[in-house]
């Protein structure tokens, strides 16, 4: 089904290209054919964006929660075509392989498709490794708008993610179930993060607080407290949200925080 | 005025430079594959190398809004470690197919040996297949010599002189390399290759035809600011405005757009990067900000 949809918005050239590549794919075990027309996806079927009707989203969202929050052009999505029609006996030795040599952009859409294979959660050592990197793009392909990671991270590879991402200054509110994947000890490690920023002179981002929601934790209400009579008004103010907040999981508080990491963010 | 600069080795370099190469108009850099100053043991090396001039070093040159292209081949010092070399031949196509790639190079002879010769004519055969350009690295030692015999084995190979780029030329050699269609560069290095006041001399005596200034600033002592600092010697000296633009520009981009790699529009668009969006979300900036520093036009040799 994912193929039909693809298959559908790409040129006739590009549908022959890809279909003899496919071909080729399927006849060498050791993947080498695989790595690189991989690659060579980039020559051959444009980058343009993909435009969907309501019930390809509709699909493409339930095969892939917050699909329609990112963009997808055509290269990514043969990119994903070619990773699940890997054969899965070799699939994980081939798509190592594949890592290994990426460029940006290869990478980019080796972690945004991760998601669509049938063995998703066998990669998720490579996707922690992911999470590592400093190259913002590739970050983004991993932490953004992409369930992998709320799906198949330990919560410690959880709670890598999310500090790296705000350390990197990404936008948290883009983060799939981040509050659902929150945990008490991530908000206390959040909590000496402010601590340093405060000891440093320093803002903290307003997207932070909402990771410290739900806790009687002491140590974090003493900081909430303080925060709330800090001179900063974001700080403040998303500071009383999470002192006021009911429950953490509901749409609604989740909605608020969303919208103020829009704010903030853009 | 914008400038390119087509032969650089980035990933040994620093973030001042690329702030002060900014600041001087550099929009865009190639960094062609070399020999790091020290052989490398495993093709582990070469492969993490590669994947640095596909991957690491492209953002980092895009934190300061320049673009960042690269060659891919095996630099002839390292192609006389004939294992190894068999190895990394294995990897070549793989790297040389991805985007941003614009070249085989830099390969060519050093010592010319029997080995850099089997290597230069089976890169010159990749180059053939991909349809991309060839950057030919003369030697040091044996220069003219060495220079012809390169121009000899492409001819050989019937590769087009149109798509191929002969580096790192000097007085002596750049008569026989325009002679015979080719395009010559001229890397305008401290203290050994050219230094930019005998440049500007060159452009005088031969025009700007298919003439190109580079850098090759490397992990020697070597100028990353190379090109602007020759156009501005060059301006200085009375050489039109037409001709800086095409041997400090326009050449590079015209020799290595053949590979449909190269376009002038993937920076022009970029070009307008605010400040604060190249400060946003970076990891090798923080917070710092770009200085303006003034230089001395004048590279001697």
């Amino acid at each position: 089904m994912l193929q039909e949809l693809v298959l559908k918005k790409l040129t006739v050239e590009e549908v022959n290209w890809f279909t003899n590549k496919r071909q080729l794919i399927e006849t060498d075990e050791l993947g080498n054919q695989f790595i690189l027309i991989y690659s060579l996806v980039f020559r051959f079927i444009s980058n343009d964006l993909t435009v969907w009707d309501a019930e390809e989203l509709l699909y493409l969202e339930k095969q892939y929660p917050s699909f329609s929050e990112s963009k997808w052009n055509k290269q990514s999505l043969c990119r994903a075509l070619l990773m699940v029609n890997l054969p899965k006996e070799n699939s994980k030795a081939i798509l190592k392989r594949l890592f290994e040599t990426c460029s940006i952009k290869e990478q980019v859409d080796f972690y945004k498709n991760l998601f669509f294979l049938e063995n998703a959660e066998n990669f998720s050592s490579l996707a922690e490794e992911g999470v590592r990197t400093n190259v913002t793009d590739v970050f983004d392909a991993i932490a953004l708008n992409n369930p992998y990671a709320a799906y198949f991270l330990s919560e410690e590879a959880w709670n890598q993610l999310v500090l790296k991402a705000i350390f990197m200054g990404r936008p948290l509110y883009k983060i799939y179930n981040l509050l659902e994947r929150n945990n008490q000890k991530l908000a206390l490690v959040l909590n000496d993060y402010i601590h340093e920023r405060w000891s440093a002179g320093r803002t903290v981002s307003p997207e932070v607080w909402q990771l410290m929601s739900g806790y009687n934790n002491p140590e974090l209400q003493e900081t909430l407290k303080k925060a709330v009579a800090s001179t900063n008004d974001l700080e403040r103010k998303a500071a009383e949200t999470v002192l006021e907040g009911v429950n953490p999981n509901a749409q609604e508080y989740k909605t608020i925080w969303v919208e103020i990491g829009k704010q903030y963010n853009n | 005025m914008q400038y390119i600069d087509p032969h650089i080795h980035m990933v040994s370099r620093t973030t001042d430079d690329y702030e002060a190469m900014r600041a001087a108009g550099i929009v865009a850099v190639i960094e062609p594959a070399f020999w790091m100053g020290q052989p490398r043991t495993s093709v582990g090396s070469f492969q993490d190398y590669f994947n640095s001039l596909v991957n690491w070093e492209r953002f980092r040159a895009s934190q300061f809004g320049i673009k960042h292209y690269c060659t891919i081949g095996l630099n002839s010092k390292e192609a006389n470690n004939e294992a190894l070399a068999e190895q990394v031949m294995d990897l070549l196509p793989l790297y040389a197919s991805k985007e941003g790639v614009v070249a085989i190079g830099e390969i060519g002879y050093d010592d010319q040996t029997k080995a850099e010769d089997k290597y230069f004519r089976q890169q010159i055969e990749l180059a053939k297949e991909l349809k991309l350009p060839i950057m030919v690295h003369t030697p040091h030692r044996d220069k003219k010599n060495g220079t012809i015999k390169s121009m000899d084995v492409l001819e050989e190979h019937g590769v087009s002189p149109s798509m191929v780029v002969i580096d790192h030329n000097n007085e002596e050699t750049v008569k026989d390399v325009l002679d015979r269609g080719y395009w010559a560069a001229f890397t305008i290095y401290p203290n050994t290759k050219m230094g930019n006041e005998r440049m500007v001399d060159i452009v005088k005596q031969y025009g700007s035809e298919r003439i190109i200034v580079d850098s090759s600033a490397d992990w020697g002592v070597s100028d990353p600011l190379a090109v602007p600092k020759t156009a501005s010697l060059m301006k200085e000296r009375g050489v039109s405005k037409e001709d800086i633009h095409l041997t400090c520009y326009k050449n590079a981009l015209d020799v290595y757009g053949q590979s449909g790699q190269f376009n002038e529009a993937d920076w022009l668009k970029e070009i307008t990067i605010e400040e604060k969006e190249l400060l946003n979300g970076n990891s090798v900036l923080r917070g710092q900000e770009f200085v303006k520093k003034t230089y001395s036009n004048i590279i001697k040799n």
